[in-house]
C-alpha cells in the first residue's frame, strides 16, 4: 500500500513537483500529530459551557501543552469563574491546568491532566528556519476542525520591538494558539495574529523554549503580581531603548522635533496643503509603536504614540488662531482601549511650561492607574506651544502601562526635545 | 351711607370698581340698574344690596339663576366685606367705603435709583453693547471665512431669543396689574450678561495663566451664582410690589434649585467611569501671559504627586 503510494507520489511530482512534496508532507503531518493538536476551551463555570476557543499543542509525552496567553486570558484573571478544558482529535475532552504564561509574547503553558496521553508529541525545532522555507501552520479556525494551513517563512518582522515571525499564509480567528511546524514536523512557531491577506505573524520558537524552561505551577494567586512583574520589566526595557539613545531631529514649520526614536517607532506624516479654503495650514507628524499586549478582551496596553502638529495661519487673527488651538488640543485620547473594571479615570495637571530650549508652552499631563496592577499607569500628554502670535507647535503623547519612573523619565525627554529653528 | 361694588376676574382680582353715595344699589341686565352687567344669565333687575347701620344686606329678587355667596345659595344676607357674590357668571364684591387698607408701603430709595435702567438711551447702549461681544465672540470662534451677514443673523437669533426673559418678566407684572418697567428689564439683563462675559474673560485669563484650574471654575461658579441671584431678585424688584422677605425667599429657593441642580448633576458624575481626560485647554496670545513659566523639570517634580494620589486612591478602594 505504502509502496503503491509513494509511486504515485513520484509519478505526480514529476509533474509538479514542489506542490507534491507539500501536500504530502501536509497530510503526513497532520496524521502523525493529529492526536497531539488540541482545541483549547474556556468553560464557563456558571453555564458550563465554552466562551472561547483556541488551538494549542503538545510537546512533551508529560503533557505540556502551549498555547496563546490570549486563549486562556479569562482564566487568568478570574480562576474561580473559568476552567480550561481540552478537545482532541478523537472527541475526547478533559480538563487543563494553568502552568505558566508570557503575556508580553502571548504564551501560555497548560498540563494535561492525564498519565500518559496518546501519540506523539510535537518536537521544538533546533533552529529557525531559512527565509523562504515551506512552513506549516495547524489549528482549529471558526470551530470547522483542525485544518493545515501551508506557507512561506519570511523572516523575523522588521522594525518591531517584539519578535514576530512573518508568515505568509492565511491565519483566522480560533488558529490561535495552534503550531507552526517545519517540515520535519519540528515547531518553529506559534501562531498569533494576522494582518489581512496571507500575513500572519507566529512568536517564534525561543520565546516557546524560554517559556517551556520554566514549567513551574505557579499558585492561583499569583498570576495578577506575575502579570504586573511582566509588564513592568517589558516596559521598562522599551521605555530605557527608547530614552537611551540620542533621539534624530528633523524640521516641522518653525519646529524642531524628535523623529527616529527607536527603530521599532514607525512614523507618518500628512498635511492639508491640498485642501482649499482652509483659514490655515496644518503638517502633522505622527509615530507609533504599533503593537500592543493584550491583557484582556476589555484591555490593551503597552502602546506608544508620539505626535507632532505644526499649526500656521495668516488668515485668522492672533485670537481667533488661540482659540481654534485651544480647540485642537481639547480632545486627547487614550492610545489603548481600557474599560472601567480595568482603569482609574484620568487625572489631569496644567502649566505653563519653559524648556531647556525656550520653548514655551502649556503643557498638560493626563495619569490613570491600573485596577489590578499597582505600579502601572495609562499616561497622556498634551502640549501647545505658545510663542507666536500666528503659528504653533502641539507636542502630544500616549504611553501605555508603564511605571511612575519610565513616564516621568519619557516625559522629561519628551519635553525638552522640541526646539525652535 | 355708601355702597363699594368691585366687579371682579375670575381669580378675584378686582376689575372696576364703583362707589355709589346712596343706600341702595340695583344690579342686573337692565339700563335702569345702578350697575349694569352683560350677562346672558342675569336676570333684567337681579338683585339689589342696601346699606342700613355698617351692615349691607343682599335681596334677591326672584332671580332666575339666583345668587350665591361664596359658592353658597343665598337670597337675603348681610354681606362681610371679603364675601363674593356670584349672580350668573359674574362675580361682585361689595363693602362699605370705610372698608380697611393694609398699611402704605414706604417707596423705596432703591426705586428711585434704578430709575435709569428705564432710560431707552442707556438700555439701547447695552445692547449695543452685548451685541457687540456676541458678535466678537462668534468672530472669534468661528474658523472659517467669516461673513457679515452670517454674524448679524446670529447675533439676532440670540438677542431674540433672550428676549423672552424680560418679556416673560414684563407679562407677569401686566397680569399682576403692575408696572411692565419692560425697558428696565431689557436693560438688567443687558447687564446680566455683560458681567457674564466679563466673568467669562477674567476665568480665561486665570485659566490660561494659572495651573490649579479646578480653583479657578469653583471660583467662577461662585460668581455665576452671585449674578443669576442679582439678575433675579432685581427682575423680581421691578416687576412685582412683594415684601423685601419674600423677594429674597423666592430668589435664594431659585438660586438654591438651580445650583442644587448642578451640583447633583456633578456629583453623580463622580464616580462615573470614563476613558476620556478631561482637562483644561484654554490658550492665549503670548500678550496675555503674564504668569512666569516652570521648567520641565518642575513640572515633571510635581507630577509624583499625581501618580502617588492615584496609587493610593487605588489601593483605599481596593482594599474596601
Amino acid at each position: 500500500m505504502l509502496k503503491h503510494y509513494l509511486s504515485l507520489v513520484v509519478v505526480i511530482a514529476q509533474f509538479c513537483m514542489v506542490d507534491a512534496v507539500a501536500e504530502e508532507t501536509a497530510e503526513n503531518l497532520f496524521n502523525q500529530y493529529r492526536s497531539a493538536l488540541y482545541q483549547i476551551q474556556m468553560i464557563d463555570n456558571e453555564s458550563g459551557n465554552k466562551t472561547s476557543i483556541g488551538s494549542g499543542f503538545r510537546i512533551s509525552a508529560q503533557g505540556d501543552i502551549v498555547t496563546n496567553y490570549h486563549v486562556v486570558s479569562e482564566y487568568v484573571y478570574s480562576p474561580d469563574k473559568y476552567r480550561i478544558e481540552f478537545l482532541n482529535s478523537l472527541g475526547d475532552k478533559g480538563e487543563l491546568t494553568l502552568q505558566n504564561f508570557d503575556v508580553v509574547n502571548d504564551l501560555a503553558l497548560l498540563k494535561i491532566d492525564m498519565q500518559s496521553p496518546p501519540g506523539l508529541s510535537f518536537e521544538l525545532a533546533q533552529a529557525l528556519p531559512y527565509q523562504g522555507a515551506a512552513i506549516y501552520s495547524l489549528g482549529n479556525p471558526h470551530d470547522l476542525g483542525m485544518i493545515v494551513v501551508p506557507g512561506t517563512y519570511n523572516g523575523l518582522k522588521k522594525n518591531s520591538f517584539y519578535q514576530r515571525i512573518h508568515f505568509t499564509g492565511s491565519i483566522n480567528p480560533g488558529m490561535s494558539g495552534g503550531p507552526a511546524v517545519n517540515s520535519l514536523g519540528q515547531v518553529v512557531g506559534v501562531n498569533v495574529a494576522t494582518a489581512g491577506n496571507q500575513i500572519g505573524f507566529l512568536i517564534p520558537l525561543p520565546k516557546i523554549k524560554a517559556l517551556f524552561a520554566t514549567r513551574n505551577n505557579l499558585p492561583q494567586d499569583t498570576y495578577k503580581q506575575r502579570l504586573q512583574q511582566q509588564l513592568l520589566d517589558n516596559q521598562a526595557q522599551v521605555v530605557s531603548e527608547i530614552v537611551s539613545h540620542e533621539w534624530q531631529v528633523s524640521n516641522l514649520g518653525r519646529a524642531q522635533i524628535p523623529e527616529k526614536m527607536a527603530l521599532f517607532i514607525s512614523c507618518w506624516g500628512g498635511s492639508n496643503a491640498s485642501e482649499k479654503e482652509t483659514q490655515f495650514l496644518s503638517v502633522q507628524n505622527r509615530c507609533r509603536l504599533g503593537e500592543r499586549i493584550y491583557l484582556n478582551s476589555k484591555l490593551q496596553t503597552g502602546e506608544i504614540e508620539i505626535e507632532y502638529e505644526w499649526i500656521e495661519t495668516e488668515k485668522l487673527n492672533s485670537h481667533r488662531f488661540y482659540q481654534f488651538f485651544s480647540d485642537s488640543i481639547g480632545s486627547a485620547r487614550p492610545g489603548n482601549q481600557a474599560g472601567k473594571n480595568d482603569v482609574s479615570n484620568y487625572q489631569c495637571q496644567h502649566d505653563l511650561i519653559k524648556n531647556t530650549h525656550d520653548v514655551k508652552q502649556k503643557s498638560v499631563l493626563c495619569v490613570r492607574a491600573y485596577k489590578d496592577f499597582d505600579q502601572l499607569f495609562d499616561v497622556l500628554y498634551i502640549a501647545a506651544s505658545i510663542d507666536f502670535e500666528q503659528s504653533g507647535l502641539i507636542s502630544h503623547f500616549t504611553l501605555s502601562g508603564v511605571s511612575k519612573a519610565s513616564a516621568q523619565q519619557f516625559t522629561q525627554h519628551f519635553m525638552d526635545a522640541i526646539a525652535w529653528q | 351711607m355708601a355702597i363699594v361694588v368691585e366687579i371682579l376676574a375670575k381669580n378675584n382680582q378686582s376689575i372696576q370698581h364703583y362707589y355709589f353715595a346712596k343706600p341702595t344699589v340695583s344690579v342686573g341686565r337692565a339700563y335702569d340698574n345702578d350697575i349694569r352687567l352683560e350677562d346672558p344669565y342675569v336676570c333684567p333687575h337681579h338683585l339689589t344690596f342696601s346699606a342700613e347701620d355698617d351692615e349691607i344686606r343682599l335681596l334677591d329678587n326672584n332671580s332666575l339663576n339666583g345668587v350665591k355667596v361664596n359658592g353658597a345659595k343665598a337670597d337675603s344676607n348681610p354681606i362681610k366685606q371679603s364675601d363674593v357674590v356670584t349672580l350668573g357668571r359674574s362675580r361682585i364684591r361689595v363693602f362699605s367705603p370705610k372698608h380697611a387698607l393694609p398699611n402704605t408701603l414706604s417707596l423705596s430709595p432703591l426705586e428711585e435709583n434704578l430709575s435709569w435702567l428705564g432710560n431707552r438711551m442707556i438700555c439701547a447702549f447695552l445692547l449695543a453693547a452685548v451685541c457687540l461681544l456676541v458678535g466678537l465672540n462668534y468672530y472669534v470662534n468661528t474658523f472659517t471665512e467669516v461673513k457679515l451677514v452670517s454674524v448679524v443673523s446670529y447675533i439676532a437669533n440670540w438677542v431674540v431669543m433672550l428676549s423672552l426673559w424680560p418679556f416673560a418678566f414684563a407679562l407677569l407684572s401686566k397680569l399682576a396689574k403692575k408696572e411692565t418697567h419692560v425697558i428696565s428689564q431689557f436693560s438688567l439683563l443687558w447687564l446680566f450678561l455683560l458681567g457674564n462675559y466679563l466673568l467669562g474673560y477674567i476665568i480665561t485669563f486665570l485659566q490660561f495663566n494659572l495651573h490649579y484650574v479646578q480653583v479657578v471654575g469653583l471660583f467662577s461658579w461662585l460668581v455665576k451664582g452671585v449674578l443669576f441671584f442679582a439678575l433675579l431678585w432685581f427682575a423680581l424688584f421691578l416687576g412685582f410690589h412683594q415684601s423685601s422677605r419674600r423677594r429674597n425667599i423666592i430668589t435664594f429657593s431659585a438660586t438654591g434649585a438651580l445650583a442644587t441642580y448642578f451640583i447633583f448633576k456633578m456629583v453623580l458624575n463622580v464616580g462615573e467611569f470614563t476613558p476620556i481626560p478631561s482637562y483644561n485647554a484654554t490658550l492665549l496670545p503670548p500678550m496675555y501671559q503674564v504668569a512666569s513659566p516652570s521648567s520641565t523639570a518642575d513640572f515633571v517634580e510635581k507630577s509624583s504627586a499625581l501618580f502617588d494620589d492615584l496609587s493610593e486612591k487605588e489601593q483605599t478602594s481596593s482594599n474596601k
